[in-house]
Protein backbone atom coordinates (compact mmCIF):
# COMPACT_ATOMS: atom_id res chain seq x y z
CA UNK A 1 0.00 0.00 0.00
CA UNK A 2 1.28 3.38 -0.89
CA UNK A 3 1.68 6.07 2.21
CA UNK A 4 -0.99 8.22 2.59
CA UNK A 5 0.45 10.65 5.50
CA UNK A 6 4.43 10.56 6.12
CA UNK A 7 5.52 12.81 8.93
CA UNK A 8 9.01 14.02 9.08
CA UNK A 9 10.93 15.18 11.47
CA UNK A 10 8.14 16.58 13.27
CA UNK A 11 8.19 18.16 16.63
CA UNK A 12 5.75 20.14 18.92
CA UNK A 13 6.13 22.56 21.64
CA UNK A 14 3.76 23.76 23.99
CA UNK A 15 5.29 26.69 26.12
CA UNK A 16 8.49 25.49 25.37
CA UNK A 17 7.81 21.70 26.26
CA UNK A 18 8.76 19.30 23.29
CA UNK A 19 4.97 17.21 23.52
CA UNK A 20 5.98 15.24 20.16
CA UNK A 21 9.13 14.57 18.83
CA UNK A 22 8.49 11.76 15.28
CA UNK A 23 11.87 11.76 13.10
CA UNK A 24 10.03 9.49 10.70
CA UNK A 25 6.91 8.07 10.42
CA UNK A 26 4.35 6.71 7.54
CA UNK A 27 1.29 5.70 7.27
CA UNK A 28 -0.37 3.84 4.27
CA UNK A 29 -3.27 4.05 2.60
CA UNK A 30 -6.48 2.34 3.71
CA UNK A 31 -4.46 1.26 6.67
CA UNK A 32 -5.94 1.47 10.67
CA UNK A 33 -3.02 2.62 12.53
CA UNK A 34 -3.53 2.58 16.23
CA UNK A 35 -2.02 4.85 18.92
CA UNK A 36 -0.87 3.12 22.29
CA UNK A 37 0.51 4.94 25.61
CA UNK A 38 -0.15 6.43 28.52
CA UNK A 39 -1.69 9.68 29.08
CA UNK A 40 0.65 12.78 28.40
CA UNK A 41 2.73 10.58 25.74
CA UNK A 42 1.60 13.04 22.60
CA UNK A 43 -1.00 10.90 21.21
CA UNK A 44 -3.89 13.75 20.39
CA UNK A 45 -1.51 16.26 19.80
CA UNK A 46 -0.13 13.87 16.62
CA UNK A 47 -3.56 13.12 15.56
CA UNK A 48 -4.71 16.94 15.83
CA UNK A 49 -1.49 17.79 13.45
CA UNK A 50 -2.29 14.74 11.34
CA UNK A 51 -5.66 16.32 10.49
CA UNK A 52 -4.23 19.84 10.55
CA UNK A 53 -6.45 21.01 13.41
CA UNK A 54 -3.49 21.74 14.61
CA UNK A 55 0.29 23.12 12.94
CA UNK A 56 3.10 21.32 14.31
CA UNK A 57 5.77 23.87 15.82
CA UNK A 58 9.05 22.01 13.47
CA UNK A 59 9.22 19.88 10.93
CA UNK A 60 6.77 18.53 7.67
CA UNK A 61 3.59 16.61 7.32
CA UNK A 62 2.42 15.35 3.87
CA UNK A 63 -0.38 13.98 2.41
CA UNK A 64 -0.16 11.99 -0.84
CA UNK A 65 3.27 14.09 -1.01
CA UNK A 66 2.17 17.21 -0.55
CA UNK A 67 2.60 19.31 2.25
CA UNK A 68 -0.33 19.69 4.60
CA UNK A 69 0.97 23.51 4.33
CA UNK A 70 0.35 23.26 0.78
CA UNK A 71 -3.18 21.66 0.50
CA UNK A 72 -5.98 23.53 -0.60
CA UNK A 73 -9.11 23.84 1.58
CA UNK A 74 -11.01 21.06 -0.49
CA UNK A 75 -7.87 18.88 -0.30
CA UNK A 76 -7.50 19.97 3.80
CA UNK A 77 -11.68 18.42 4.01
CA UNK A 78 -10.26 15.31 2.62
CA UNK A 79 -8.84 14.62 6.71
CA UNK A 80 -11.35 14.53 9.13
CA UNK A 81 -11.09 14.69 13.08
CA UNK A 82 -13.03 13.11 15.74
CA UNK A 83 -10.93 15.20 19.08
CA UNK A 84 -11.63 13.40 22.43
CA UNK A 85 -14.13 15.82 24.37
CA UNK A 86 -17.34 14.85 22.02
CA UNK A 87 -19.23 18.18 21.15
CA UNK A 88 -22.34 19.04 19.59
CA UNK A 89 -23.85 21.81 18.31
CA UNK A 90 -26.96 23.19 19.70
CA UNK A 91 -29.27 21.84 16.91
CA UNK A 92 -30.57 18.90 16.24
CA UNK A 93 -28.42 15.22 15.18
CA UNK A 94 -29.78 16.04 11.68
CA UNK A 95 -28.11 19.29 11.59
CA UNK A 96 -24.57 18.23 13.78
CA UNK A 97 -24.67 15.17 11.00
CA UNK A 98 -25.24 17.41 8.47
CA UNK A 99 -23.14 20.49 9.14
CA UNK A 100 -19.20 19.20 7.87
CA UNK A 101 -21.53 17.84 4.73
CA UNK A 102 -22.80 21.72 4.38
CA UNK A 103 -19.37 23.72 4.87
CA UNK A 104 -18.28 21.55 1.95
CA UNK A 105 -21.31 22.81 -0.58
CA UNK A 106 -22.22 19.01 -0.69
CA UNK A 107 -26.48 19.53 0.11
CA UNK A 108 -27.89 17.25 -2.71
CA UNK A 109 -28.97 14.58 -1.15
CA UNK A 110 -28.18 15.67 2.61
CA UNK A 111 -31.33 13.37 4.34
CA UNK A 112 -29.79 9.99 2.55
CA UNK A 113 -26.45 10.96 3.80
CA UNK A 114 -27.31 11.64 7.06
CA UNK A 115 -29.51 8.28 7.32
CA UNK A 116 -26.94 6.43 6.05
CA UNK A 117 -23.88 7.80 8.57
CA UNK A 118 -26.76 7.02 11.26
CA UNK A 119 -27.15 3.23 10.56
CA UNK A 120 -23.65 3.31 10.09
CA UNK A 121 -23.02 4.35 13.55
CA UNK A 122 -26.43 1.48 14.80
CA UNK A 123 -28.91 4.53 15.42
CA UNK A 124 -32.16 4.30 13.55
CA UNK A 125 -33.20 7.40 11.14
CA UNK A 126 -35.68 8.46 13.55
CA UNK A 127 -32.73 9.90 15.80
CA UNK A 128 -32.38 12.55 13.28
CA UNK A 129 -35.04 14.88 14.51
CA UNK A 130 -33.96 14.70 18.39
CA UNK A 131 -31.96 17.47 19.72
CA UNK A 132 -28.52 17.80 21.05
CA UNK A 133 -29.66 17.26 24.90
CA UNK A 134 -31.62 14.76 24.34
CA UNK A 135 -28.63 11.90 24.02
CA UNK A 136 -26.78 10.13 26.54
CA UNK A 137 -23.06 9.77 26.41
CA UNK A 138 -22.72 6.92 24.38
CA UNK A 139 -25.29 8.20 21.43
CA UNK A 140 -23.24 11.50 21.65
CA UNK A 141 -20.38 9.60 20.97
CA UNK A 142 -22.07 7.90 18.09
CA UNK A 143 -23.70 10.45 16.46
CA UNK A 144 -20.57 12.62 16.28
CA UNK A 145 -18.73 9.59 14.84
CA UNK A 146 -21.36 9.61 11.93
CA UNK A 147 -20.95 13.41 11.33
CA UNK A 148 -17.56 12.22 10.15
CA UNK A 149 -18.12 9.05 8.82
CA UNK A 150 -21.17 10.99 6.69
CA UNK A 151 -17.67 12.98 5.09
CA UNK A 152 -17.01 9.79 3.40
CA UNK A 153 -13.02 11.51 4.50
CA UNK A 154 -10.11 9.79 2.90
CA UNK A 155 -8.54 9.99 6.23
CA UNK A 156 -9.97 9.62 9.79
CA UNK A 157 -8.29 10.18 12.94
CA UNK A 158 -10.00 9.14 15.92
CA UNK A 159 -9.26 10.45 19.47
CA UNK A 160 -10.17 7.77 22.16
CA UNK A 161 -13.70 6.66 20.25
CA UNK A 162 -14.53 4.59 22.84
CA UNK A 163 -13.14 6.05 26.16
CA UNK A 164 -16.89 6.79 27.42
CA UNK A 165 -19.05 4.64 25.99
CA UNK A 166 -20.27 0.67 26.97
CA UNK A 167 -19.31 -2.18 25.29
CA UNK A 168 -22.14 -2.72 23.16
CA UNK A 169 -21.62 1.60 21.64
CA UNK A 170 -17.62 0.22 21.22
CA UNK A 171 -18.50 -2.97 19.54
CA UNK A 172 -20.74 -0.86 16.94
CA UNK A 173 -17.81 1.78 16.80
CA UNK A 174 -15.30 -0.98 16.33
CA UNK A 175 -18.18 -2.46 12.87
CA UNK A 176 -18.58 1.02 11.56
CA UNK A 177 -14.46 1.80 11.29
CA UNK A 178 -14.44 -1.47 9.67
CA UNK A 179 -16.96 -0.49 7.31
CA UNK A 180 -15.49 2.90 6.63
CA UNK A 181 -12.59 1.22 5.46
CA UNK A 182 -14.30 -0.89 3.37
CA UNK A 183 -16.63 1.01 1.80
CA UNK A 184 -14.28 4.46 0.96
CA UNK A 185 -10.92 2.91 1.71
CA UNK A 186 -10.78 5.55 4.50
CA UNK A 187 -7.23 5.37 6.30
CA UNK A 188 -7.80 5.61 9.79
CA UNK A 189 -5.60 6.27 12.85
CA UNK A 190 -6.82 5.67 15.94
CA UNK A 191 -5.77 6.14 20.05
CA UNK A 192 -7.16 4.43 22.55
CA UNK A 193 -6.49 3.19 26.17
CA UNK A 194 -7.96 -0.09 25.27
CA UNK A 195 -5.03 -1.87 23.80
CA UNK A 196 -7.30 -5.10 23.44
CA UNK A 197 -9.76 -2.91 21.57
CA UNK A 198 -6.59 -1.17 19.67
CA UNK A 199 -5.39 -4.79 19.10
CA UNK A 200 -8.69 -6.11 17.55
CA UNK A 201 -8.98 -3.60 14.97
CA UNK A 202 -5.02 -2.24 13.61
CA UNK A 203 -3.55 -3.34 10.83
CA UNK A 204 -0.42 -1.68 13.20
CA UNK A 205 0.41 -0.34 16.48
CA UNK A 206 2.28 2.52 17.07
CA UNK A 207 3.52 3.44 20.74
CA UNK A 208 3.96 6.63 22.25
CA UNK A 209 5.77 7.67 24.89
CA UNK A 210 6.79 11.32 25.81
CA UNK A 211 6.63 12.26 22.51
CA UNK A 212 8.75 9.61 21.20
CA UNK A 213 7.64 6.64 19.26
CA UNK A 214 8.87 3.27 21.22
CA UNK A 215 10.47 0.35 19.74
CA UNK A 216 6.82 -1.52 19.17
CA UNK A 217 8.65 -4.77 21.29
CA UNK A 218 8.60 -2.79 24.24
CA UNK A 219 4.35 -2.95 25.21
CA UNK A 220 4.97 -2.86 29.37
CA UNK A 221 5.74 0.72 30.12
CA UNK A 222 6.31 1.22 34.33
CA UNK A 223 6.07 4.72 34.95
CA UNK A 224 7.01 3.97 38.68
CA UNK A 225 8.02 6.01 41.10
CA UNK A 226 10.07 3.80 42.59
CA UNK A 227 11.32 3.57 46.33
CA UNK A 228 14.67 1.68 46.85
CA UNK A 229 14.51 -1.74 48.19
CA UNK A 230 18.20 -2.95 48.46
CA UNK A 231 21.64 -1.12 47.20
CA UNK A 232 20.67 -3.49 43.82
CA UNK A 233 17.19 -2.98 43.83
CA UNK A 234 14.04 -1.06 43.80
CA UNK A 235 10.33 -1.55 43.69
CA UNK A 236 7.11 0.03 42.15
CA UNK A 237 4.15 -0.58 45.22
CA UNK A 238 1.51 -1.67 42.84
CA UNK A 239 -2.54 -0.19 43.95
CA UNK A 240 -3.55 -3.69 45.23
CA UNK A 241 0.01 -3.80 47.57
CA UNK A 242 2.31 -6.18 45.15
CA UNK A 243 5.55 -4.93 44.84
CA UNK A 244 7.67 -5.23 41.08
CA UNK A 245 11.13 -5.28 41.56
CA UNK A 246 13.35 -3.60 39.08
CA UNK A 247 17.36 -3.12 38.98
CA UNK A 248 18.59 0.02 39.68
CA UNK A 249 16.48 3.06 37.84
CA UNK A 250 18.35 6.14 37.38
CA UNK A 251 15.73 8.38 39.35
CA UNK A 252 12.82 7.96 41.14
CA UNK A 253 10.55 8.89 39.09
CA UNK A 254 12.33 6.99 36.16
CA UNK A 255 10.39 5.52 33.30
CA UNK A 256 10.75 1.88 32.25
CA UNK A 257 10.08 -0.51 29.53
CA UNK A 258 9.79 -4.15 29.11
CA UNK A 259 9.61 -6.42 26.19
CA UNK A 260 6.80 -9.15 26.02
CA UNK A 261 8.94 -11.68 25.76
CA UNK A 262 11.24 -11.12 29.07
CA UNK A 263 7.86 -11.72 31.26
CA UNK A 264 6.66 -15.33 31.46
CA UNK A 265 2.80 -16.19 32.69
CA UNK A 266 2.01 -19.29 34.55
CA UNK A 267 -1.50 -20.29 36.07
CA UNK A 268 0.15 -22.43 38.52
CA UNK A 269 1.89 -20.36 41.70
CA UNK A 270 5.99 -20.87 41.56
CA UNK A 271 7.51 -20.43 44.88
CA UNK A 272 11.03 -19.02 43.07
CA UNK A 273 11.13 -16.01 41.36
CA UNK A 274 10.38 -12.43 41.41
CA UNK A 275 6.85 -12.76 40.37
CA UNK A 276 3.40 -11.11 40.37
CA UNK A 277 -0.31 -11.78 40.40
CA UNK A 278 -3.03 -10.91 37.86
CA UNK A 279 -5.47 -11.41 35.59
CA UNK A 280 -5.82 -12.67 31.94
CA UNK A 281 -8.15 -9.86 30.15
CA UNK A 282 -7.63 -11.22 26.49
CA UNK A 283 -5.39 -13.60 24.36
CA UNK A 284 -4.62 -12.40 20.64
CA UNK A 285 -2.83 -14.11 17.73
CA UNK A 286 0.04 -11.61 16.82
CA UNK A 287 1.19 -11.52 13.33
CA UNK A 288 3.28 -14.95 13.90
CA UNK A 289 0.10 -17.35 14.65
CA UNK A 290 2.46 -19.66 16.64
CA UNK A 291 3.61 -16.61 19.11
CA UNK A 292 0.28 -15.35 21.32
CA UNK A 293 -0.10 -11.46 22.99
CA UNK A 294 -1.67 -11.91 26.54
CA UNK A 295 -3.27 -9.57 28.48
CA UNK A 296 -3.16 -9.35 31.75
CA UNK A 297 -3.74 -6.75 34.68
CA UNK A 298 -2.06 -6.73 37.93
CA UNK A 299 -3.57 -3.85 40.28
CA UNK A 300 -3.97 -1.07 37.44
CA UNK A 301 -0.79 -1.95 35.70
CA UNK A 302 -1.66 -3.54 32.46
CA UNK A 303 0.91 -6.16 31.16
CA UNK A 304 2.02 -7.53 27.73
CA UNK A 305 3.22 -10.77 27.36
CA UNK A 306 4.32 -12.83 24.33
CA UNK A 307 4.94 -16.64 24.20
CA UNK A 308 4.45 -19.38 21.98
CA UNK A 309 1.10 -20.86 22.04
CA UNK A 310 2.48 -24.56 23.08
CA UNK A 311 3.91 -23.36 25.74
CA UNK A 312 0.83 -21.22 26.92
CA UNK A 313 -1.26 -24.34 26.80
CA UNK A 314 1.44 -26.03 28.47
CA UNK A 315 0.99 -23.13 31.09
CA UNK A 316 -2.73 -24.00 30.78
CA UNK A 317 -3.12 -20.20 30.55
CA UNK A 318 -6.76 -19.27 29.29
CA UNK A 319 -8.81 -15.76 29.40
CA UNK A 320 -10.15 -13.98 33.15
CA UNK A 321 -7.99 -16.69 34.51
CA UNK A 322 -6.03 -15.43 38.13
CA UNK A 323 -2.23 -16.21 36.72
CA UNK A 324 0.88 -15.43 37.80
CA UNK A 325 3.41 -13.28 35.64
CA UNK A 326 7.62 -14.36 36.20
CA UNK A 327 10.04 -11.70 35.22
CA UNK A 328 13.60 -10.25 35.72
CA UNK A 329 14.05 -7.65 37.53
CA UNK A 330 17.35 -6.62 35.38
CA UNK A 331 15.01 -6.73 31.95
CA UNK A 332 14.29 -3.29 32.47
CA UNK A 333 15.22 -1.05 30.35
CA UNK A 334 15.13 2.32 30.95
CA UNK A 335 13.57 5.48 29.03
CA UNK A 336 14.49 8.56 31.41
CA UNK B 1 -52.52 61.76 44.69
CA UNK B 2 -55.11 62.58 42.40
CA UNK B 3 -53.44 64.34 39.83
CA UNK B 4 -51.54 60.70 39.11
CA UNK B 5 -54.45 59.14 38.97
CA UNK B 6 -56.33 61.56 36.15
CA UNK B 7 -52.93 62.05 34.37
CA UNK B 8 -53.48 57.39 33.95
CA UNK B 9 -56.92 57.99 32.98
CA UNK B 10 -56.06 60.64 30.61
CA UNK B 11 -53.13 58.66 29.68
CA UNK B 12 -55.20 55.64 28.29
CA UNK B 13 -57.35 58.22 26.43
CA UNK B 14 -54.66 59.65 24.50
CA UNK B 15 -52.95 56.00 23.78
CA UNK B 16 -56.40 54.38 22.81
CA UNK B 17 -57.11 57.22 20.57
CA UNK B 18 -53.93 57.81 18.46
CA UNK B 19 -52.94 61.19 19.94
CA UNK B 20 -50.59 62.53 17.07
CA UNK B 21 -48.12 63.79 19.28
CA UNK B 22 -47.51 61.37 21.79
CA UNK B 23 -47.93 58.65 18.72
CA UNK B 24 -44.83 61.32 16.93
CA UNK B 25 -42.57 60.54 19.93
CA UNK B 26 -43.06 56.44 20.34
CA UNK B 27 -42.43 56.62 16.19
CA UNK B 28 -39.51 58.59 16.68
CA UNK B 29 -38.44 56.57 19.45
CA UNK B 30 -38.78 53.17 17.67
CA UNK B 31 -37.11 54.64 14.14
CA UNK B 32 -33.94 55.87 16.25
CA UNK B 33 -33.47 52.87 18.32
CA UNK B 34 -33.88 50.50 15.69
CA UNK B 35 -31.07 52.48 13.27
CA UNK B 36 -29.00 52.18 16.11
CA UNK B 37 -29.10 49.15 17.55
CA UNK B 38 -28.97 47.64 13.97
CA UNK B 39 -25.48 49.34 13.58
CA UNK B 40 -24.16 48.60 16.89
CA UNK B 41 -25.13 44.75 16.41
CA UNK B 42 -23.79 45.22 12.60
CA UNK B 43 -20.03 46.86 14.45
CA UNK B 44 -20.20 44.98 17.78
CA UNK B 45 -20.46 41.72 16.99
CA UNK B 46 -18.14 40.79 14.97
CA UNK B 47 -16.16 43.35 17.05
CA UNK B 48 -16.97 41.33 20.15
CA UNK B 49 -16.28 38.33 18.39
CA UNK B 50 -12.79 38.92 17.63
CA UNK B 51 -11.88 40.13 21.13
CA UNK B 52 -13.15 36.87 22.37
CA UNK B 53 -12.18 34.69 20.36
CA UNK B 54 -8.40 35.70 19.39
CA UNK B 55 -5.51 35.78 21.57
CA UNK B 56 -3.12 38.75 20.96
CA UNK B 57 -0.71 41.42 23.02
CA UNK B 58 -3.20 43.99 24.65
CA UNK B 59 -6.34 41.92 25.32
CA UNK B 60 -6.58 42.84 28.32
CA UNK B 61 -6.09 46.48 28.15
CA UNK B 62 -8.79 46.42 25.32
CA UNK B 63 -10.83 44.75 27.47
CA UNK B 64 -10.21 47.37 30.46
CA UNK B 65 -11.27 50.15 27.91
CA UNK B 66 -14.12 48.31 26.57
CA UNK B 67 -15.52 47.44 30.14
CA UNK B 68 -14.69 51.23 31.35
CA UNK B 69 -17.11 52.70 28.49
CA UNK B 70 -19.98 50.27 29.58
CA UNK B 71 -20.77 53.05 32.32
CA UNK B 72 -19.85 56.32 29.50
CA UNK B 73 -22.42 59.36 30.79
CA UNK B 74 -24.90 59.40 28.08
CA UNK B 75 -24.51 63.17 28.35
CA UNK B 76 -21.03 63.11 27.85
CA UNK B 77 -21.43 61.11 24.80
CA UNK B 78 -24.37 63.65 23.65
CA UNK B 79 -21.75 66.49 24.31
CA UNK B 80 -18.67 64.98 22.03
CA UNK B 81 -20.97 63.93 19.51
CA UNK B 82 -22.40 67.17 19.51
CA UNK B 83 -19.44 68.45 19.65
CA UNK B 84 -18.37 67.02 15.87
CA UNK B 85 -21.82 67.67 14.45
CA UNK B 86 -22.55 71.25 15.59
CA UNK B 87 -21.10 73.52 12.41
CA UNK B 88 -17.95 74.46 13.75
CA UNK B 89 -16.95 70.53 14.47
CA UNK B 90 -15.49 68.39 12.01
CA UNK B 91 -18.51 66.68 11.25
CA UNK B 92 -20.74 69.77 10.87
CA UNK B 93 -21.24 69.56 7.11
CA UNK B 94 -23.17 66.44 6.58
CA UNK B 95 -26.33 68.42 8.71
CA UNK B 96 -27.04 65.65 11.47
CA UNK B 97 -27.42 67.88 13.85
CA UNK B 98 -30.70 68.10 15.44
CA UNK B 99 -31.96 64.96 13.02
CA UNK B 100 -32.91 61.60 14.15
CA UNK B 101 -29.79 59.97 12.38
CA UNK B 102 -27.46 62.18 14.48
CA UNK B 103 -28.87 60.78 17.74
CA UNK B 104 -28.98 57.28 16.04
CA UNK B 105 -25.09 58.17 16.07
CA UNK B 106 -24.96 59.12 19.76
CA UNK B 107 -27.00 55.80 20.37
CA UNK B 108 -24.83 54.00 18.67
CA UNK B 109 -22.06 54.59 20.44
CA UNK B 110 -23.79 53.92 23.58
CA UNK B 111 -24.75 50.69 23.01
CA UNK B 112 -21.48 49.60 21.10
CA UNK B 113 -19.21 48.85 24.50
CA UNK B 114 -22.39 46.81 25.13
CA UNK B 115 -22.88 44.77 22.57
CA UNK B 116 -18.98 44.18 22.35
CA UNK B 117 -18.32 43.33 25.70
CA UNK B 118 -21.12 40.85 25.82
CA UNK B 119 -20.46 39.50 22.96
CA UNK B 120 -16.77 38.63 24.14
CA UNK B 121 -18.32 37.65 27.03
CA UNK B 122 -20.49 34.82 25.52
CA UNK B 123 -17.61 33.82 22.54
CA UNK B 124 -15.45 33.47 25.47
CA UNK B 125 -17.82 31.27 27.72
CA UNK B 126 -18.25 28.68 24.61
CA UNK B 127 -16.50 25.83 25.06
CA UNK B 128 -13.18 25.06 23.29
CA UNK B 129 -14.15 22.08 22.14
CA UNK B 130 -16.66 24.10 19.76
CA UNK B 131 -13.48 25.63 17.67
CA UNK B 132 -11.66 22.53 17.69
CA UNK B 133 -15.34 20.39 16.39
CA UNK B 134 -15.29 23.20 13.73
CA UNK B 135 -12.25 22.62 12.82
CA UNK B 136 -12.01 19.29 12.78
CA UNK B 137 -15.38 19.39 10.52
CA UNK B 138 -13.35 21.56 7.96
CA UNK B 139 -15.36 25.06 8.61
CA UNK B 140 -13.83 27.98 6.93
CA UNK B 141 -13.02 31.23 9.11
CA UNK B 142 -16.56 32.65 8.05
CA UNK B 143 -17.91 29.38 8.88
CA UNK B 144 -16.61 29.39 11.91
CA UNK B 145 -18.03 32.64 13.05
CA UNK B 146 -20.92 32.31 11.74
CA UNK B 147 -21.39 28.82 13.85
CA UNK B 148 -19.74 30.29 17.00
CA UNK B 149 -22.31 33.16 17.13
CA UNK B 150 -25.20 30.54 16.61
CA UNK B 151 -23.85 28.24 19.44
CA UNK B 152 -23.63 31.84 21.65
CA UNK B 153 -27.05 33.10 20.69
CA UNK B 154 -28.27 33.43 24.11
CA UNK B 155 -25.39 35.10 25.05
CA UNK B 156 -26.13 37.31 22.13
CA UNK B 157 -29.32 37.81 22.86
CA UNK B 158 -28.80 39.11 25.93
CA UNK B 159 -26.37 41.51 24.87
CA UNK B 160 -28.50 43.29 22.11
CA UNK B 161 -31.51 43.44 24.69
CA UNK B 162 -29.66 45.26 27.33
CA UNK B 163 -28.23 47.55 24.80
CA UNK B 164 -31.30 48.50 23.69
CA UNK B 165 -32.79 48.61 27.36
CA UNK B 166 -29.87 51.28 27.63
CA UNK B 167 -30.68 52.99 24.07
CA UNK B 168 -34.74 53.48 25.03
CA UNK B 169 -34.02 54.45 28.11
CA UNK B 170 -31.25 57.41 27.77
CA UNK B 171 -32.31 61.10 27.49
CA UNK B 172 -29.23 62.76 27.35
CA UNK B 173 -27.97 62.19 23.74
CA UNK B 174 -31.17 62.38 22.88
CA UNK B 175 -31.90 65.77 24.74
CA UNK B 176 -28.45 67.13 23.34
CA UNK B 177 -28.04 65.86 19.49
CA UNK B 178 -31.75 66.00 18.85
CA UNK B 179 -32.83 69.02 20.18
CA UNK B 180 -36.38 67.53 21.44
CA UNK B 181 -38.25 69.10 18.25
CA UNK B 182 -41.78 68.69 18.30
CA UNK B 183 -42.93 66.19 15.11
CA UNK B 184 -39.42 65.74 14.73
CA UNK B 185 -36.65 64.57 17.04
CA UNK B 186 -38.71 64.57 20.00
CA UNK B 187 -38.38 60.84 21.23
CA UNK B 188 -40.34 59.33 24.38
CA UNK B 189 -37.74 59.99 27.30
CA UNK B 190 -37.20 63.92 26.25
CA UNK B 191 -41.21 63.84 25.90
CA UNK B 192 -41.84 62.61 29.18
CA UNK B 193 -38.88 65.56 30.46
CA UNK B 194 -40.75 68.32 28.81
CA UNK B 195 -44.47 67.82 29.57
CA UNK B 196 -43.30 66.78 33.41
CA UNK B 197 -41.57 69.89 33.70
CA UNK B 198 -44.69 71.57 32.43
CA UNK B 199 -46.88 69.91 34.39
CA UNK B 200 -48.10 68.06 31.49
CA UNK B 201 -48.59 64.25 33.54
CA UNK B 202 -51.02 62.66 31.69
CA UNK B 203 -48.77 63.17 28.12
CA UNK B 204 -45.81 61.93 30.47
CA UNK B 205 -47.62 59.07 31.81
CA UNK B 206 -48.29 57.30 28.20
CA UNK B 207 -45.47 57.89 27.31
CA UNK B 208 -43.89 56.07 30.60
CA UNK B 209 -46.28 53.11 29.64
CA UNK B 210 -45.45 52.88 26.55
CA UNK B 211 -41.68 52.66 27.96
CA UNK B 212 -42.82 49.96 30.43
CA UNK B 213 -44.75 47.87 27.55
CA UNK B 214 -41.59 48.05 25.67
CA UNK B 215 -39.43 46.76 28.75
CA UNK B 216 -41.84 43.70 29.34
CA UNK B 217 -41.93 42.73 25.93
CA UNK B 218 -37.81 42.50 25.74
CA UNK B 219 -38.32 40.96 29.54
CA UNK B 220 -40.88 38.86 28.29
CA UNK B 221 -38.36 37.67 25.20
CA UNK B 222 -35.60 37.05 26.92
CA UNK B 223 -37.19 34.83 29.00
CA UNK B 224 -39.18 32.92 26.24
CA UNK B 225 -35.29 32.66 24.86
CA UNK B 226 -33.70 31.67 28.11
CA UNK B 227 -36.34 28.81 28.10
CA UNK B 228 -35.88 27.57 24.73
CA UNK B 229 -32.11 27.35 24.91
Amino acid sequence: MDAILRLRNVRHQYNGRTVLDIPELTISGGSITGLAGPNGSGKSTMLKILSQVERCSSGLVFFKEKTLMSLDMDARRLLAYLPQETYLLKRSVFDNIAYGLKVRGRNSDLHSSVRAALELVGLSPSFADRQWHELSGGESQRVALAARLALKPACLMLDEPTASVDMESARIIHRAILSARQEWGTTLVISSHHQSWLNGICDRLIYLFKGRLLDCSYKNVLLGPWEKFSSELSVMRMTDGQLFYVGKPPGPESSGVMAPHNIRITSSQPTQGYKISGRVTGIFADNDPRILSVHAVCGEQQFSITMPENELLKEGVLPNQNVTLLYSPQDIVWLS
Amino acid sequence: MEFILEGLVKAFQLLFQGDQETFSAIWATVKVSSISMTVSLLIGVPLGYLLGYLSFPGKRAIRTVVDTLLALPTVFIGLVVYAFLSNRGPLGELGLLFTLQGIAIGQSILALPIVIALTATSVESLERALQLTLASLGASPLQKFLTSIREARLGLCIAAITAAGRVLTEVGISMMVGGNIKWHTRTITTAIALETKKGQFATGIALGLVLLAMAFTVTISLSTLRRRN
